[in-house]
C-alpha cells in the first residue's frame, strides 16, 4: 500500500462499487417510499475511510454522488443525496477519527441516521414545512437497522486490510 | 459491538421515539393557514364525478366563503409549490388536475373518501407510488397523512374535522379534545420500549457493564 497509482487504483474501484452497489439498491422496490433504502454503498465509504484515510474517503463520497446523479439521471435528487452524503460524511470522520472505542457498526448507524436526517431537513426546506417530522422518526428508526447492517458487512471487510491500517485502528480500539 | 455503539443506537433510538412523540403531541401542526398570493402559472381544477361540473379552486384567501364544503369527515389539503389551496371534501368522487407552468402535470383522483395520485410527469413516480391514502390508513402509512411528489412540489395531506377546521376556520377547536394525556401515555410506551430494547440487545450481543 504505497504509491501513488495503487491508492488511484483502489479508490476507483471503490468508486465503481459503490456506483454498482447504488444502483442495485436502486432495484429494489419499496412501495414509493423515498429514502428507505439499505445504502449498502455506505458498508465501502466506511471501509475506505478505515483504509483510505479520510482525504480520499471525502473525494470518493463527492465522486459518487455526482456520478450517480449524472448517470441514473437524478438531477432532483442530487441537493437531497449531496446534504446526506456530506452530513453522515462528518459525522463518521468524526467517529472514527475522534470517538473512542466506536467500531464501524457505531459509526454505520451514525453515518445512516445523519444522512437520513439531512436529506428529510433538505425535503422540508423544498417544501417549506415541519410536517414531515413523522418521516423523519421512522426514517431513523430504519436507518438503525440498515446502518448496523451496513457497519457489521464494513467489519467484516475489515479483515483485508493492510497491515498498518489495521494497526491504526483495531488495536487502538481493543 | 462495543458499548459506545450501544450508546450511538441507544442516542438514535431515543432521537426517533421523541421525533415520534414530537408529532403525535401536535404542537407542530399548523393553527392558522398562511396568507398566500394568488398564482398565475398555477391551475388546480377539480372535476367532480357525477355532476359533470367542472371548477377551478383558487388559493386560499377567496375560500371563506365557501362553506358547503364543511360537512363531511375528511378533507383533502392541496399544496402545490408551497401554495395552499382550499380543502375539498373526500365525501363526494372527484378528479383533480393540477398543471402549473413548466410542463408540470399532476392527476389525483378521490373515490369512496380514497385518495390516490394517479397520473404524475415526474421522472421516479413515487407519488404514483405510494398508493392509496385515506382517513382510516394514514395511521399505518410511512409517510403518515400525506402523498409527496418531491419533483412537482406536490403535497397531497388528508386532515380529519378538528385539523380542517383549525387549519381553515376562524373557530379554533376546543383543546379539552387533546389533553396531555396522549403525549404522556406515548412517552411512557416508548421508555418500557427502551427499555426492552436495551435489555434484548444487552442480552443478544452479550456486552456487560464493567
Amino acid at each position: 500500500m504505497n504509491g501513488k497509482t495503487s491508492r488511484l487504483a483502489l479508490s476507483a474501484m471503490f468508486v465503481s462499487v459503490m456506483m454498482v452497489l447504488g444502483y442495485l439498491e436502486s432495484l429494489i422496490p419499496v412501495g414509493g417510499v423515498p429514502g428507505m433504502k439499505i445504502g449498502l454503498a455506505n458498508s465501502v465509504l466506511l471501509l475506505s475511510l478505515y483504509w483510505l484515510g479520510i482525504g480520499i474517503s471525502i473525494q470518493l463520497m463527492l465522486v459518487k454522488v455526482f456520478l450517480s446523479a449524472f448517470m441514473f439521471g437524478g438531477f432532483m435528487a442530487l441537493p437531497y443525496s449531496l446534504a446526506g452524503g456530506v452530513l453522515s460524511l462528518l459525522v463518521m470522520i468524526a467517529l472514527i477519527y475522534l470517538g473512542r472505542g466506536v467500531s464501524a457498526i457505531g459509526a454505520g448507524v451514525a453515518g445512516a441516521v445523519t444522512h437520513n436526517i439531512a436529506q428529510v431537513l433538505v425535503a422540508m426546506f423544498i417544501l417549506q414545512t415541519n410536517q414531515l417530522v413523522y418521516y423523519m422518526a421512522i426514517l431513523v428508526g430504519v436507518a438503525i437497522v440498515t446502518g448496523a447492517l451496513t457497519g457489521t458487512v464494513a467489519k467484516m471487510l475489515m479483515r483485508y486490510l493492510p497491515k498498518n491500517r489495521k494497526e491504526l485502528f483495531m488495536l487502538k480500539q481493543a | 459491538m462495543k458499548k459506545q455503539d450501544l450508546t450511538i443506537i441507544t442516542i438514535a433510538a431515543l432521537l426517533a421515539l421523541s421525533l415520534f412523540i414530537l408529532n403525535r403531541s401536535g404542537i407542530l401542526s399548523p393553527k392558522q393557514a398562511p396568507k398566500t398570493q394568488e398564482a398565475d402559472d398555477i391551475a388546480v381544477t377539480i372535476i367532480e364525478q357525477g355532476a359533470n361540473s367542472k371548477q377551478t379552486i383558487t388559493p386560499l384567501p377567496l375560500m371563506s366563503e365557501d362553506s358547503k364544503r364543511w360537512p363531511a369527515q375528511s378533507y383533502l389539503r392541496i399544496s402545490v409549490n408551497n401554495r395552499i389551496y382550499e380543502p375539498i371534501s373526500l365525501a363526494g368522487d372527484s378528479h383533480i388536475n393540477i398543471r402549473r407552468e413548466g410542463g408540470y402535470h399532476n392527476e389525483a383522483e378521490v373515490k369512496d373518501g380514497i385518495v390516490r395520485m394517479v397520473f404524475s410527469t415526474c421522472d421516479n413516480q413515487l407519488c404514483v407510488k405510494q398508493g392509496a391514502l385515506s382517513i382510516q390508513n394514514r395511521d399505518l402509512r410511512a409517510l403518515y397523512h400525506q402523498i409527496i411528489c418531491l419533483p412537482n412540489e406536490v403535497v397531497l395531506e388528508v386532515l380529519d374535522e378538528n385539523e380542517t377546521k383549525a387549519f381553515f376556520g376562524e373557530n379554533t377547536p376546543d383543546d379539552a379534545a387533546h389533553p396531555l394525556m396522549a403525549p404522556l401515555l406515548y412517552s411512557i410506551l416508548c421508555l418500557a420500549f427502551l427499555f426492552i430494547l436495551r435489555l434484548t440487545l444487552r442480552l443478544l450481543l452479550g456486552v456487560r457493564r464493567k
